[in-house]
């Protein structure tokens, strides 16, 4: 017995030690390995100083910067040592020491108001590159003595003022948009300004602070303009349409490989088809699959490009999915990035940590894996593929009983990276799949370490086993959690159901429980047959021949039921003769 | 006793032959009268039953289109699709001849069930031309007796025994099965010479499809109450199917169908209110051993549903196509042929139990009749828990067992009228 203890103790710390060993070289290697390497944004941009006349500004033509109305103004650059003057124009490229971040200072005595007096005016110009070129998690600050008035971007809904370098707090801030219509804000004890929509910014905002003494300070600030749907746009998607590209011949090769194996094997007939054409003719129903189409089609465009409809009224929610945060232009946040950095979440403020949490268990209770199912973009992208297999009829892989046991443990080793590589140091966004999708769409150039090659493997198993990826997906897994809360349930008629196996090779998740369940909790008619990998894509009621057989239920009411005429409809005979008779009353 | 040539022509052999196939004609033409003499029949059931008569009184072959091979099957276990994919013809061959039990029973050990005697007695004579233009047999082996059957018919013809696994939860045993089909399929080619392509197997998914369409909708008519269509009908039509093109019965049946569907909208209905509402289920009941279905219409009582093999089961269960690839396809076939197939050769039984269940409940049955044909095991060990969870539900069942002879028709024409009485009497 005590040896038994004993050994059980080594082997529990051998495993803690080992895992922990594993995320420490994971978290390592992972930051290093690059997929796709964006060249230094400084390396192509150049900046222009002209002397037009205009008031004090910086705009962008693609990766050049123009500063317009620079007469008698001093241009700064913020650079690794800090902030230096620059007197030339850097028509080619920026030097390499450079940050992005641009401002530009010129002083006056003129009399802006029209009161007789004449005041002394600062007016300042602020860019920064970074905002759709990488990623930081506040924007740059000079805070130096050579720009007297400063506004930092904090995050995607908090600007800072800073006079003289210190936080300018409790002043009356005149803020004017690019469409010229005026607000006046009052900063708070940190100098900070909320409420600020993110579509102005894109814009450029001038923010402008009378002092007590009648001293005028303007400070126009623009991020890189908005680059959605231009060449820049298609150069930002380069690296998906790298991973596609990768993915096709990886697909290409295997299907040839197989082809060839059982060719080699002989094969009984079958194997070998390719592609094929479908002779019969596809009839389409609107039904639950439609919805579940157009909700995933709708929110992954609202994920992506929605904070240009409400700019970031949405922006506290952290909704549990994998749609990268990397992307700036998000309607939400996703849950995901503070889950996997508990150093990020433990160091943000409570209110954050409780709007986190919230959301979390609001989303659990109310959705629950429905998210996983209808929401999340990493599923759309495993659902094309899948569809693209279904169009080509190409052979899948099937997994049964014993692979899917493999498939558990690379989910198992998905949590442990997932939850604990912040603890190491490291990021679970390197291994992340979800990097390369979202914020390529959005028109933000992310380069791609490790989680490049992992979207290729996504797509590639995503296109023999239907959404492979949500088998071993952790953010999935945690937020199937608490399903026994779930509103949206999964329920079975015992007695109805023939115990076919449908469902079982329509299930996307393997759950085979679903099929086999005989007896439940209570009615045998109406067995809670949902699981933790239970994703609700209704794809098992689809398939069901059964009249009520398997139902989908929200609040305990049937929102979708299996039913053998719908299951049938396909192969009903056509009938133009009704039709006609239709026609002829 | 053989097939050889030589010695059928002898004046015995042939005699024999004669003589059997005259009297199994007039057997079969007497239950096909029976049947036609059973009120409130459709007229669209005509060709199902002209089938029937072409094939065991005119002793003709399937009907079918002009050279196609058939191909012949035992149980539900052998998928149709693929058999139509490869360009041949499946039949079911589970035999319910009376005069070809008799041969068979020499053939065959005493207490081996009649059905697999029948097709031995068959075999043997070498008569019924459905069973000799068959250019492969399949059986799968689901009993021991066809088990002993598959390997009886295999010295004589080409035959091909499928290994149905008997448990249906384990994936291996499922995979297992999808290799028997893969080598069934390529027997299939060798025969017909066409490859098991996606195309074809989608076009013979869709044919078959469409049969079960049309059942799906005659089923959904015969829940209706009262009885829309006698029992024995329902039952010659579906052993129609066995020996039919499915185009051709897929065509009947759309006509069946609408015939109903006029006679429902006028209200004219093939049985009483009150009658007693009786389900069969058991073992297989193939023409002409009808005399189970006709005593039951005869004695007052409504067969309103079936669950046996010849019957509903045969093509109930479509396949679920989810992936469309030729695996895809042959996966369901798998699946659709075994797992919900509620034959009682599997270990377990609690999904037959069910399915009764959902069948009293979809077709409101006020008795179950169990048959049994004497030596058919599995089903005869099914009966007790049968009669336990009907227990449950107070639906009365009796077990008829019964053998293909009309000696004990007279015996079961009393239990049976007895069985009507009590629902009757249960009632008021």
């Amino acid at each position: 017995m005590q040896k038994k203890t004993k050994r059980t103790v080594l082997f529990v710390l051998f495993t803690v030690v080992l895992f922990t060993v594993v995320l420490c070289a994971a978290a390592y290697f992972a930051a290093d390995l690059p997929f796709f390497q964006y060249d230094d944004p400084l390396a192509r941009a150049s900046l222009t100083v002209a002397e037009d006349g205009e008031d004090l500004s910086f705009t962008y033509e693609n990766d050049a910067i123009t500063l317009h109305g620079a007469s008698g103004a001093a241009v700064y650059a913020l650079t690794t040592g800090g902030t230096a003057a620059i007197g030339e124009a850097y028509t080619a490229s920026l030097p390499a020491d450079f940050l992005g971040s641009f401002a530009a200072v010129s002083t006056a005595t003129e009399d802006t108001d029209g009161d007789g007096t004449a005041e002394r005016v600062t007016r300042v110009a602020k860019t920064d590159m970074e905002f759709t070129q990488g990623y930081t998690a506040a924007a740059n600050a000079f805070l130096s003595g050579e720009i007297p008035f400063e506004v930092v971007y904090t995050d995607r809904k908090t600007f800072t003022l800073y006079l003289d370098a210190q936080p300018l707090a409790g002043a009356d801030v005149t803020v004017t948009p690019a469409d010229g219509t005026e607000r006046t804000v009052i900063t708070d004890e940190n100098g900070s300004v909320e409420g600020i929509d993110l579509n102005d910014v894109r814009g450029g905002l001038r923010f402008t602070w009378r002092s007590g003494e009648g001293d005028v300070y303007t400070i126009h600030y623009q991020v890189e303009a908005d680059t959605v749907f231009t060449v820049r746009w298609l150069s930002a998607m380069l690296p998906f349409g790298v991973i596609v590209l990768i993915a096709v011949i990886c697909i290409a090769v295997d299907v040839w490989l197989r082809k060839r194996l059982y060719q080699k094997a002989d094969m009984p007939a079958g194997k070998t088809g390719v592609t094929a054409k479908d002779l019969r003719k596809k009839r389409r129903y609107f039904g639950f699959e439609t919805v579940r189409w157009v909700v995933m089609i709708v929110s992954f465009a609202l994920l992506v490009f929605g904070s240009r409809l409400t700019g970031t009224v949405f922006a506290n929610v952290q909704l549990p999915i994998f749609a990268c945060p990397y992307n700036l232009d998000q309607l939400t946040g996703a849950g995901c990035y503070l889950l996997s950095h508990p150093d990020v979440l433990f160091a943000s403020s409570w209110r954050e940590i409780l709007g986190f949490f919230g959301t979390f268990a609001v989303c659990a209770v109310l959705f629950g894996r429905v998210l996983c199912g209808f929401v999340c973009p990493m599923g759309l992208l495993q659902d094309v593929a899948h569809e693209a297999r279904q169009a080509l009829h190409i052979e899948g892989i099937a997994l049964n009983e014993r692979l899917y046991a493999v498939l558990r443990m690379v989910k198992w080793v998905m949590m442990i990276l997932f939850l604990g590589i912040g603890f190491v140091g490291g990021s679970f966004c390197d291994f992340c799949p979800a990097m390369a999708l979202s914020p390529a769409f959005g028109g933000f150039k992310l380069s791609l370490g490790l989680g490049g090659f992992v979207t290729v493997a996504v797509l590639v198993s995503g296109f023999f086993k239907r959404r492979c990826f949500c088998n071993i997906c952790p953010m999935g897994f945690v937020l199937g959690l608490p399903h026994k809360l779930s509103l949206f349930k999964l329920k079975k008629d015992a007695v109805a159901c023939t115990e076919c196996g449908a469902c079982y090779e329509a299930c996307p998740m393997e759950i085979k429980s679903v099929f086999t369940v005989q007896e439940g909790k209570g009615d045998v008619r109406a067995i809670d047959v949902t699981t933790t990998d239970c994703i609700l894509c209704g794809e098992c009621v689809r398939r069901c021949p059964e009249n009520n057989a398997l139902a989908m239920t929200f609040c305990g009411k049937k929102i979708y039921t299996a039913d053998r005429m719908k299951f049938m409809r396909d192969y009903a005979p056509p009938r133009p003769k009704k039709k006609k008779e239709n026609d002829n009353e | 006793m053989s097939d050889d040539p030589v010695r059928r022509q002898g004046p015995p052999e042939e005699r024999r032959r004669q003589r059997f196939i005259s009297k199994s004609s007039a057997v079969s033409l007497k239950y096909l009268r029976r049947v036609e003499e059973l009120p409130h029949m459709p007229e669209a059931l005509t060709p199902f039953l002209h089938i029937l008569g072409h094939v065991f009184v005119e002793q003709g072959g399937a009907v079918k289109p002009e050279h196609i091979p058939t191909v012949g099957t035992y149980c539900v276990m052998v998928p149709p699709e693929l058999i139509y994919a490869a360009g041949a013809m499946p039949v079911k061959l589970c035999g319910g001849s009376y005069t070809a039990f008799n041969i068979g029973d020499d053939v065959a050990p005493r207490d081996a069930c009649p059905l697999v005697k029948a097709v031995m007695g068959f075999e043997t004579v070498g008569a019924a031309p459905v069973y000799r233009e068959c250019a492969m047999i399949a059986v799968p082996v689901t009993c021991d007796c066809k088990k002993k059957l598959a390997g009886y018919l295999g010295e004589r013809r080409p035959t091909v025994a499928l290994h149905v696994p008997s448990g249906r939860d384990r994936d291996e045993d499922m995979e297992r099965f999808v290799e028997e089909l893969y080598a069934f399929g390529a027997k299939l080619t060798e025969l017909t010479g066409a490859p098991l392509s996606y195309e074809r197997l989608s076009w013979a998914c869709g044919l078959t499809a469409a049969a079960q369409y049309e059942l799906s909708r005659f089923i959904t008519l015969r829940r209706k109450a009262p009885l829309v269509i006698k029992g024995t009908h329902y039952m010659a039509a579906m052993n129609a199917m066995s020996y039919t093109h499915i185009s051709l019965w897929t065509r009947h049946m759309r006509a069946l169908c609408d015939e109903l569907e006029q006679r429902i909208r006028n209200g004219e209905m093939a049985s009483k209110e009150n009658r007693p509402r009786i389900l069969v289920t058991g073992s297989p009941i193939v023409f002409p051993n009808f005399k189970l279905p006709l005593l039951i219409e005869e004695m007052g009582g409504a067969l309103v549903a079936d669950e046996t093999c010849m019957g509903e089961r045969g093509a109930y269960d479509p396949p679920a196509i989810v992936d469309q690839s030729t695996d895809g396809i042959l996966r369901a076939l798998a699946n659709r042929s075994t797992r919900p197939c509620t034959c009682p050769t599997f270990v377990d039984n609690k999904r037959r139990l069910y399915r009764i269940r959902q069948m009293i409940e979809d077709y409101r049955v006020e008795g179950v009749i169990y048959h049994v044909l004497r030596g058919c095991l599995v089903y005869d060990y099914e009966y007790r828990a049968m009669e336990e969870e009907l227990g449950k539900l107070g639906v009365p069942i009796i077990r008829v067992e019964s053998d293909y002879n009309e000696e004990d028709v007279e015996q079961l024409r009393i239990r049976i009228e007895a069985f009507v009485e009590l629902i009757k009497y249960g009632k008021r």
